[in-house]
């Protein structure tokens, strides 16, 4: 009885989804939930990548620098996400294609910006050495 | 503080979800019932329909007869039970750190960040990074669109309201991929006008610290207006909440421009002003937009319009 109760529910809640003008699709399961790749659903490839380690001024990597992209184009867009380089120095920025110059800010210590051109699907490394 | 987290309730809740959606989008259909306050804006044009996407490939779409219905629309704020000893002043007040400020830098250290509603800011920290968010409801997280989906989509989060520094007062919620929403505008072509997103917790956080409450107005000028916006910029000290004031230079229909300081960590800060501008829409702090970054030599935002809050009506709607 519980079970039929479960499917006239279901039913009305197409119903009410319908009439809403509303449609729901249910989970693409051919996605890997673990995997930040896009998925089918998410459309042409408009984003470049960039990757890099940041090192100190004897070479080593140093963790928790923030690196910051700074666009030469003025109509480019910077978003505001604070990107920072893991225990091994690297960081991965996604920005849209464009120019941009990217800097390594870490307490007092700054990198000289390194230029860099975005094109969409493509991966550019960017190592950047903070000074001083 | 231990963490506020419950199992997903998309089973349990079902019934309620779909009787939710039906009344918030039954209600946008219908200005008069959803908000006899019309305020001065023009009836908006057909924006189109609004197709929302995750990252598990799930897919809802509002038609275009119910994104785009109401020339304004708005909400009120709720405190949460952590704040009754909070007050809201109409102004805000600087606190010990004013004098902090170096250079041009205008921004200044939240002196109460666990007070209403600052304690509804959010720390959003993700595998690709670190954003501010706003508690809008007492589940959902506004944001911007590339704090969710940059290329990519986050995997992991976890949010934390009023965080500051190392103290976590409120707890946090934690979740993975099939929390996180934009829309599919921004998934196909990353237009700035599209660049909104939001995460639908696994807690009720924000019966703890409260959230925003919100307004648009298609047809009122904001230019001139000052704006708040408050959030985590990663060049500060670690985790500290700051904000900054300016008024609005430029507007479109989806954006604001300005030269509020900012800094990246902050994109997804709410844009907040004290009572709606547009007298009687929305009283306390109210947010009427997300901000996202720079472009040439302005900050800019997302603009609160119908599409955007469809969009985010219905989540909150969501059980």
């Amino acid at each position: 009885m519980r079970h039929v109760r479960s499917v006239l529910g279901l039913i009305v809640i197409v119903g009410l989804l319908s009439a809403c003008g509303v449609s729901a699709d249910g989970p693409d399961r051919s996605s890997n939930p673990g995997d930040p790749t896009p998925s089918k659903s998410d459309g042409p490839v408009v984003w470049g990548t960039v990757v890099g380690t940041v090192r100190g001024p004897a070479g080593q990597p140093v963790a928790g620098v923030l690196v910051v992209p700074g666009a030469v184009d003025p109509t480019l867009e910077v978003p505001e996400i604070a990107v920072t380089t893991d225990q091994d120095g690297r960081y991965v920025w996604q920005l849209l294609p464009g120019r941009y110059e990217l800097t390594g800010r870490h307490d007092r210590r700054t990198s000289p910006a390194a230029a860099v051109t975005v094109v969409a699907g493509e991966r550019s490394t960017v190592d950047l050495t903070l000074t001083g | 503080m231990e963490t506020v987290s419950r199992g997903r309730r998309w089973g349990s809740g079902l019934i309620a979800a779909a009787l939710l959606s039906s009344a918030v989008l039954v209600g946008a259909a219908n200005p008069a019932a959803a908000d006899p306050a019309t305020g001065s804006g023009s009836v908006a044009a057909d924006a189109g329909a609004v197709t929302m996407v995750n990252g598990e490939g799930r897919r809802v779409t509002i038609p275009s007869s119910l994104a785009a219905s109401l020339a304004s629309r708005s909400a009120a704020g709720a405190a949460g039970s952590r704040a009754a000893a909070g007050v809201a002043a109409t102004t805000k007040s600087r606190g010990a750190g004013t004098n902090a400020v170096i250079g041009t830098d205008d921004r200044t250290p939240e002196y109460d960040p666990l007070g209403y509603p600052w304690g509804a800011i959010v720390y959003l920290s993700t595998n690709q990074g670190q954003c501010t968010g706003f508690m809008l409801s007492r589940d959902v997280v506004v944001t911007a669109g590339h704090c969710v989906y940059s290329g990519g989509w986050v995997t992991s989060y976890r949010a934390v309201p009023g965080k500051n520094g190392t103290s976590e007062p409120f707890g946090s919620c934690s979740g993975g991929i099939a929390d996180v929403w934009t829309n599919s505008t921004w998934i196909s072509n990353g237009s700035a006008d599209a660049d909104y997103g939001l995460v639908k917790l696994t807690c009720d956080i924000g019966y703890t610290v409260g959230w925003f409450g919100w307004w648009y107005s298609t047809g009122e000028n904001l230019v001139g207006t000052s704006m708040y916006i408050e959030g985590y910029p990663g060049d500060k000290p670690f985790a500290t909440m700051w904000w900054d004031s300016d008024p609005i230079a430029s507007q479109s229909a989806t954006r604001l421009f300005h030269s509020i300081d900012t800094a990246g960590g902050q994109s997804g800060a709410p844009i907040y002003h004290y009572n709606s501008t547009v007298a009687g829409l929305c009283s306390g702090w109210c947010v009427t937009g997300i901000h996202k970054g720079a472009v040439g030599s302005q900050n800019h935002g997302t603009r609160f319009n119908p599409t955007v809050m469809s969009f985010i009506n219905y989540w909150i709607g969501q059980p």
